[in-house]
């Protein structure tokens, strides 16, 4: 892979929404490990804090991305970091805000945006510019779980996704 | 502004077992009678509450607090024994060399402080000789009318380092400054937590206090239905381990 030099062409696809979200059929346990990225268009999805709460967001933009846990501290945004090729021992980290800056076109015509990211300093973060819709995004850590009635078949509109947090934000600032 | 909830960044930590020489001793049930008892299935082992719906099952809380290596692995059996949505913060404090009351407790406003009326439970331990100790459970709120029997401990079984460490000839009180549950702490037990549900998928099928079900969600996707549901767990949406991998910054 030709090596990356700017935070623009760091890839971000399209995938499946349980692909994207971690999940593999037949495995029942979290992927603690897991570091795929990218984004998917969902019907719904529910947040869930530790409180219990849940919250449904409706057609989201869902974009899975990965903090760096050991990134610096910010008030309002987060180190994400990238590894891009399972062969390639070289990790990108970028800040969250250039990221969604550099990203614009997809994030713009959403409904609602959920970013699945731990947000291991619990910033509060900015709303990127020329976006207006709601952005949803954790405190904490942030792990997806996925209900499925039993001999449904292992797709994501046929059960329940949830993204479980310590809290749920969303961004202020939001036209609707 | 960072969020004011965070005194402490909360972070996922797998945490190796901390396990230290544990004693042989016995639970003998029983030598010291029952307490004083509330209203009536007082001492049932099995409690359900009026109000939440939730189940505790204090055997196995007792049995946590005997097998935890101290009070972080407590908070995690407790943890994974309850069954509700909400988060049990431990609060461990010993009184003096002899005494150690536990508490179980819902951190409602997250002051990381015992209020009374977050209390579900407290556990004394009492060393009554150089080989033996007695405990108690007393329930409270939603689970006031649970006192269980004074359990007396002796040799004979496994116990972990926080129990056992009690009958060691150079112990000293560990928490007369008490440990009590960080707020900060919570978003990892919740992770941890809910790594157990999704493993044992089969234990949580009962309602939990929100009206969610572990394992056997109906209404969920749109309507009542009695279809059996699996719960899986996906990714997690941080990295924590660099292993070897070389990391290049980019700003813009």
């Amino acid at each position: 892979m030709a090596a990356i030099t700017s935070i623009a062409e760091i890839p971000l696809e399209e995938r499946e929404p349980l692909a994207l979200l971690g999940f593999v059929e037949g495995r029942v346990e979290p992927d603690l490990d897991y570091y795929g990225f990218g984004w998917a268009r969902l019907a719904a999805i529910d947040l869930v804090d530790r409180t219990g709460k849940i919250e449904r967001v409706e057609r989201p933009l869902l974009l899975a991305l990965h903090s760096a846990d050991d990134g610096d501290p910010y008030p309002d945004d987060v180190d994400l970091e990238f590894w891009l090729d399972d062969d390639d021992d070289t990790a990108i980290v970028a800040p969250l805000s250039a990221f969604l800056a550099s990203r614009r076109p997809l994030l713009a015509g959403a409904p609602a945006i959920v970013l699945a990211l731990c947000n291991p300093h619990r910033a509060r973060l900015r709303r990127p510019a020329g976006v207006d819709a709601p952005i949803y995004h954790a405190l904490g850590d942030v792990l997806a779980t996925f209900d499925l009635p039993e001999g449904s078949p292992y797709r994501a509109e046929r059960g329940r996704l949830r993204l479980e947090a310590d809290a749920w934000r969303t961004i202020p600032g939001a036209a609707r | 502004m960072p969020d004011p909830e965070a005194a402490n960044v909360p972070r996922w930590a797998l945490r190796g077992p901390f396990r230290s020489v544990a004693l042989a001793a016995a639970l003998a049930i029983g030598a010291g009678g029952f307490a004083a008892c509330g209203p009536a299935g007082g001492n049932d082992r099995w409690v359900t509450t009026e109000n939440t719906n939730v189940d505790i099952n204090w055997d196995a809380v007792k049995e946590a607090y005997l097998a935890a290596e101290g009070p972080e692995d407590l908070e995690r059996r407790v943890n994974e024994i309850y069954e509700g949505d909400e988060i049990i913060s431990v609060s461990v404090r010993d009184q003096d060399e002899k005494t150690q009351v536990v508490t179980g407790f819902f951190d409602k406003n997250t002051d990381g402080q015992v209020g009374e009326d977050e209390k579900i439970f407290s556990i004394q331990r009492d060393v009554v000789s150089p080989e033996s100790a007695q405990v108690q459970m007393q329930g409270y709120g939603h689970y006031s009318y649970y006192h269980s029997p004074v359990w007396d401990i002796a040799t004979g079984m496994m116990l972990g380092s926080m129990m056992s460490r009690a009958f060691m000839p150079s112990y000293r009180p560990l928490y007369a400054q008490p440990y009590t549950t960080s707020p900060a702490r919570v978003s990892a037990i919740s992770t941890q937590r809910s790594s157990y549900r999704a493993a044992n998928p089969q234990r949580f099928a009962k309602r939990s206090s929100s009206g969610r079900s572990y394992g056997s969600k109906g209404g969920g996707f749109g309507g009542r239905s009695s279809t059996p549901t699996r719960r899986s767990g996906g990714g997690r949406f941080g990295l924590g381990d660099r292993g070897k991998r070389q990391r290049v910054r980019l700003s813009a």
